[in-house]
């Protein structure tokens, strides 16, 4: 089962969406309407609670068991992470969606990602977070949670605007260097929030041995011969010409390289299943 | 002067260590909140982005929605009862409350309070008093008609009785008998035998403090 690149481009759209909705959510709750509550580290969803998992790692750093909508809900988080993979960064992430424009802006152009790098930097900030929460008793890595304290500005703003001014600075400076660099480096080497979405992602593509949600690569309808739109289309420096497709760890299932490639040979889909041969149809190729 | 207090927290928080250890931001219980009464804290301090009351702004109206939604724990779900609210205790400031001062009988807080009678009783049938069945909600302090700075003050759990304050009647489970008195005892007013039904029901008050 492969998801239409029709569907793909609709991405920015839910993306915007996600940002907009944020926007007016506590306008919303203050005139009654409660089906959507909290931000990205705690969302209730229409009676469904949905959390950060590493808001139930930083209760459990403390020496508190979270509460059971907390734990549920960091569950349900890594349970969608397990099969559909990073799909929060991807299509959901306010920062995701910020930091992608810069690059844009910046002229597209992306190193290949360092995958090392990638686990090791937002596993030394976590583990140190962590300690960090356990001493202080805490939740330090909040306060260095991108789209958390995105999802924050909107209450703060409509309870008052002189008290958002450093939450936003924490924003600010992050997009300042965002834009200073261009590699989107914190989505891909520093967040500490995708560590364990990370986590469930690679276990989930072990587990089902590539059965999840994941981009897939057919070799016979690559030809493109030498050069790689999909690596170029791709924000986070992955190189998805490879057997299993891009590593599912590192992979936010943004689906450029697929769109990329279905103005081509169509080689890469996104979907679910192993099946080698996509059909054209399903692709929504000619 | 403005009052050194400690924070105030919505009803069922938990212990103030306990709350910023488990209060993750989300701001349910703000959202919740059909008063407006909860505000998330700003700043660079260790209680960055957690909710507290400001009585003197809005107080707690003790609708008591917020507990149940709190996902982490940091406000205890099953909190349901306004006298379960525990989010600290109002003291009356003798030095600014116009019962004490030049005459003035005012009940405004003894008016206004939702555990009016318990929280708040008529001690010898015309002082309001605070008693230690008091939650903390903060409704007698955004009240009170003393300006600019109010005769009562709204502190958290475990918090010193400020100067001038006076100290609370004590609420024992079984009284027996109608003794409402004030600490220090020498400067408790004896009871009298007028204005017996304005005074606190026999039944929930007694013993000294």
């Amino acid at each position: 089962m492969n998801i239409p690149v029709g569907v793909l481009r609709l991405r920015r759209v839910v993306q915007v969406l996600v940002l907009a909705g944020l926007c007016v959510l506590p306008w919303a709750n203050a005139q009654g309407w409660k089906e959507v509550m909290g931000n990205f580290y705690a969302l209730y969803v229409g009676g469904v609670p949905f959390a950060d998992p590493l808001t139930a790692a930083q209760n459990l750093a403390t020496g508190y068991m979270p509460g059971w909508k907390l734990g549920v809900g960091a569950g349900l988080a890594l349970a969608l992470a397990l099969v559909l993979g990073r799909v929060f960064c991807g299509w959901i992430c306010p920062y995701g969606l910020l930091s992608e424009l810069l690059w844009h802006w910046r002229g597209r152009k992306q190193g290949k990602l360092r995958e090392d790098w990638a686990w090791k930097g937002r596993t030394v900030v976590t583990l140190a977070g962590l300690a960090g929460t356990a001493w202080l008793g805490l939740p330090l890595l909040n306060a260095i949670s991108a789209p958390g304290n995105i999802s924050l500005l909107p209450l703060l703003g409509q309870r008052g605007w002189e008290i958002v001014e450093l939450c936003a600075v924490f924003v600010a400076g992050l997009l300042v260097l965002d834009a200073g660099l261009g590699t989107r480096w914190w989505c891909r080497y520093v967040c500490p929030q995708a560590l364990l979405l990370m986590l469930a992602a690679w276990l989930g593509s072990k587990a089902w041995r590539g059965r999840g949600v994941a981009v897939r690569w057919t070799a016979a309808r690559c030809t493109c011969k030498g050069e790689t739109p999909c690596a170029a289309a791709c924000s986070l420096g992955l190189r998805p010409l490879h057997k299993d497709g891009p590593p599912v760890a590192h992979c936010v299932q943004c689906g450029d390289c697929v769109t990329a490639c279905a103005a081509r040979g169509g080689a890469l889909r996104l979907g679910m299943g192993n099946s080698l041969e996509a059909a054209p149809k399903e692709l929504g190729l000619k | 002067m403005m009052w050194q207090r400690g924070i105030l927290r919505p009803p069922g928080a938990a212990s103030e260590r306990e709350f910023l250890a488990r209060c993750i931001h989300c701001g349910q219980c703000v959202e919740v909140c059909p008063h407006d009464s909860l505000r998330m804290r700003g700043g660079w301090g260790r209680a960055r982005h957690t909710p507290e009351v400001l009585p003197q702004k809005t107080p707690c109206y003790l609708c008591m929605k917020c507990p149940p939604v709190c996902p982490s724990g940091a406000l205890r779900p099953h909190v349901r009862e306004l006298k379960d609210a525990g989010m600290g205790f109002a003291v009356i400031l003798k030095g600014k409350c116009h019962n004490y001062n030049g005459g003035v009988m005012c009940w405004t807080c003894y008016d206004r309070c939702p555990l009016r009678g318990t929280a708040v009783v008529l001690r010898d049938g015309f002082v309001p008093a605070i008693t230690t069945t008091c939650v903390g909600c903060g409704i007698c302090e955004y009240v009170c008609p003393v300006g600019p700075e109010k005769a009562i003050v709204t502190l958290p759990p475990g918090s010193a009785l400020p100067q001038e304050g006076i100290p609370l009647l004590r609420v024992e489970g079984a009284p027996s008998a109608a003794q409402v008195s004030a600490v220090p005892p020498a400067k408790a007013v004896p009871p009298s035998a007028s204005g017996e039904g304005l005074m606190l029901p026999a039944s929930k008050v007694g013993g000294d403090v």
